[in-house]
């Protein structure tokens, strides 16, 4: 079976996903990498065991995130910390792709940004509208 | 899809990145294959952790990336549970880049001892069976044609002391019939040498056999057979 594959919704001459990306730690660049690398390989993600991705309902029905828990080692305190990612996009099961709309992680009860899920509303629609463009998530 | 050139180049980023990376892959890989392998002999989780002695707990945490922290004991017990082996050693970057690049499913799929030992058993069966086979025809072979092997064929018995040495026999067999039937003018080096080199030498003793040979020395010392031949060898 073919791997999952990863796509970013970039527009207005932006990749949106990969501007979230850059911005973080190292530590968190290579643990989400390492963590999509392990999603792309995994066949069944509806398995109910399966935990590191939801189809959200509700207003925000339409998107799905996924539900990264990453562990992450701190020099400093010489131990790890946990940090909780729920980048979200659109799945599609028949084409076995996951389009990236926006980059979010949570803390408590909030989200980073706290727009997250509005903005990827806005442009799953922008993208449906035709406006915009895919490429590849690298 | 990431290309290993690309992971390649994250990971010569920063060390931070490197030792990030290391740490996803045992708190991912290993979370993945034990899920993989649940799926794949049809256990539950209740089942693995009453082989493994664990509870159904552990191995739900286990069985999930985003949570626990594996200790070498509890792997050493989920493996006992699946009855396969652990190994866990220090390897080079380019094996852990790979090993991300190839991962799927089916790569980390592995055999419960008793299946590959099942499976092992019974391709030795087979191979032995078919060399007991070999070693029955080889004993008394098939007149193919019963003049020419009157000749050929010497009256010794022949044995084989290994199942490379009966295909040799049979694919020997296989040329020097081909050889006999076909004009002399046709003959060549490469002919000759792969007749020799897959032939028994017992049976390079036929009359019919002889007389190609004989025939295709003087045809080649004439020079006609083979131009390769120097000159001076011609003389001579």
């Amino acid at each position: 079976m073919d791997s999952w594959r990863f796509l970013d919704y970039c527009s207005d001459g932006r990749n949106h996903i990969h501007d979230w990306y850059v911005v973080q730690d190292v530590r968190v660049r290579a643990a989400f990498d390492a963590a999509l690398l392990a999603l792309a390989a995994r066949e069944d993600w509806e398995d109910p065991k399966f935990e590191q991705f939801k189809v959200l309902t509700g207003p925000h029905s339409g998107l799905s995130e996924l539900r990264l828990n990453l562990e992450l080692f701190n020099p400093k305190l010489r131990k790890f910390q946990k940090r909780r990612f729920r980048p979200a996009g659109i799945w599609n099961k028949e084409d076995r792709v996951f389009i990236f709309l926006v980059g979010c992680e949570k803390s408590g009860r909030m989200y980073i940004p706290a727009n997250a899920f509005d903005m990827a509303l806005k442009r799953k629609a922008d993208l449906e509208a035709g406006i915009g463009a895919l490429c590849d998530h690298v | 899809m990431t290309t290993f050139n690309e992971l390649w180049g994250k990971l010569a980023e920063s060390k931070e990145y490197r030792e990030e990376f290391v740490t996803a892959q045992v708190k991912r890989g290993i979370p993945f294959q034990i899920a993989t392998l649940l799926k794949d002999l049809e256990i539950s989780q209740a089942q693995l952790a009453e082989r493994s002695g664990l509870t159904q707990g552990v191995i739900s945490r286990a069985a999930n990336p985003n949570y626990g922290n594996l200790t070498l004991n509890t792997l050493i017990r989920i493996a006992a549970g699946f009855d396969v082996a652990f190994v866990g050693k220090f390897v080079p970057f380019s094996e852990l880049g790979r090993w991300f690049i190839d991962l799927s499913e089916e790569s980390v799929k592995v055999k419960p001892f008793l299946q590959e030992d099942r499976e092992r058993r019974s391709l030795s069966e087979s191979k032995a069976s078919f060399e007991a086979e070999l070693a029955a025809h080889a004993a008394v072979p098939a007149p193919l044609d019963a003049d020419y092997y009157a000749n050929s064929i010497s009256e010794k018995p022949v044995k084989w002391n290994s199942l490379a040495e009966a295909l040799n026999y049979y694919q020997g067999l296989h040329i020097h019939h081909w050889f006999r039937d076909m004009p002399l003018g046709g003959m060549s080096n490469s002919i000759e040498s792969s007749f020799n080199g897959g032939y028994p030498s017992n049976l390079v003793n036929g009359d019919v056999f002889r007389k190609h040979q004989e025939k295709s020395k003087v045809r080649r010392y004439m020079g006609k057979a083979d131009s390769n031949i120097p000159k001076e060898a011609l003389r001579a």
